[in-house]
Order: C-alpha cells, then structure tokens, then sequence
C-alpha cells in the first residue's frame, strides 16, 4: 500500500503557490512590456531595455525553479 | 519627407523644442529606495548566518532560496516598472503648443495640450537644497481660458524652460489660433 503521505500534499501546494506567484508575475511584466511598447516613443531603446529585463528574469526564473526542485 | 510624429495629432510643420522629462535625480532616489529592498536578502541572508545558522542547512535553505528568488524577480519587475513610469512621463514644447503626457499608472495614459496663445502666466520654481544645487523644480502654466494650469514637475533648468515658453508665446501669431 502506498498512501499518499503529507509530503506529497505539501509539495503539490508549494507548486501550486509556486507557478500562481508564477503567473502573477507574468500577467504583470506583459502588461508593463505592453505599456513600454505601446507609448514609449524610442522602440529601439524599448527593446533594448526589454531584452535586458528578459534575460534577468528568466535567470531569477531559473533559480526559482532549481530552489523548488531542491526543496523536493 | 517621413513623417514620424513624437506625439498623437502632430503636425508635419510642428517644430519641437523641447522633451522634458523629470530630472535625473528625481528617478535616482526613487532608484536608492529599490537599493534599500534590494538589500534586504543581504541583511537576512548576514542575519540567519549571524543568530540562526541552523538555518543555512536542509530542509529550511531550500524554503529560503526560494522565497529569496522569488522576491528578487518582484524586485527586478518593480525596477522595471519605475523606469517605464519615468520614461513614459513627459512635456512636450512645441512652437504651437505644450503636451503633456502623463503616464498614472502601466495602464493610465493621459495627454493634455495646451496651445501657446491660450498662456497667461509661466512661472519657474526652485526650492530645496537639491533642487538648488542641481538646478531642477517645477515650471507653472497658467492658462487663460481654464482655471485649470500645467504643472511640469522636477524639470530640469525650470528658468530656461519658462523663459522658452515665454519666447515661444512672442512668437506666435496673435488672433490665430
């Protein structure tokens, strides 16, 4: 018999938690990448300054995920 | 000629003078206030190895990184999102007219224009120590028509502004609006 035990329970909670605060941070980075795109008058320096803010993201993203996997 | 117009309703004869976006400093201590939270995993990563080393081991690290993680993205996004609110805030001289581009929030975007000949009274204002010594403050426009002025806020130079809004309005042709 192999039960489902409190561990597992938990971990599903930390995921879910986990990708919502995910989500969040998503919905809420397209809408600043949005308003930066939409009125910012210098597109080049708008891209520039998205790209960067891309790459930092996604390596803090990165370390996220490998922090969650090391709580596995 | 192309025409690539720095603002909705534009004219192709439309000569800007002037972009005016709040002074440098203005946006650097908003930025050292990002510096204090950013320290913040600093102070508790020095805190936890000063009174609480226990926990720096399994499974309390693991939570830690996380939460620390985490909280730098949020970090990153706000700093993101302060540079766009100053990037995106700005006042537009022309030789017909001021624009302001107000910029309340990522999705709260305001323009007003006001055209020269409808100016009243410009004044300049430079108070506070840093405004003093770096030479920034607030230019007012009264208008004529409207109880109603512009405010530029934490411009650069507010003198020169006021004297190019004042030297712009001679300029105008009067009774043609």
């Amino acid at each position: 018999m192999n039960p489902v035990t409190p561990t597992n329970l938990g971990e599903t909670i930390l995921n879910v938690f986990f990708y919502l605060i995910i989500a969040a941070f998503l919905i809420y980075s397209i809408i600043a990448i949005y308003s930066l795109l939409r009125y910012g008058r210098t597109k080049i320096l708008s891209i520039s300054v998205i790209v960067v803010y891309l790459i930092i993201s996604a390596g803090l993203y990165a370390a996220a995920v490998s922090s969650l996997n090391q709580i596995k | 000629m192309i025409h690539n117009p720095l603002f909705p309703g534009q004219q192709e004869n439309e000569k800007i003078y002037m972009v005016l976006r709040p002074h440098w400093f203005i946006f650097f201590l908003k930025f050292l206030a990002w510096v204090l939270f950013a320290a913040i995993p600093f102070i508790i990563d020095w805190f936890i190895n000063q009174f609480a080393p226990g926990l720096n081991n399994a499974p309390y690290v693991g939570y830690i990184d996380l939460l620390k993680d985490i909280y730098m993205m949020f970090l990153m996004l706000g700093l993101f999102i302060l540079w766009i609110m100053y990037y995106l805030n700005m006042q537009i001289i022309t030789n017909e007219r001021i624009v302001d581009v107000t910029q309340k929030s990522l999705l709260h975007h305001t323009i007003s224009e006001l055209h020269l000949t409808n100016i009243e009274d410009v004044t300049a204002e430079v108070k506070g120590v840093f405004g003093t010594f770096l030479n920034y403050g607030s230019v007012y426009v009264q208008t004529a028509a409207e109880t109603e002025r512009f405010v530029f806020d934490n411009v650069p130079n507010p003198a020169a502004v006021e004297k190019m809004i004042l030297d712009l309005y001679e300029k105008v042709p009067k009774g043609n609006d």
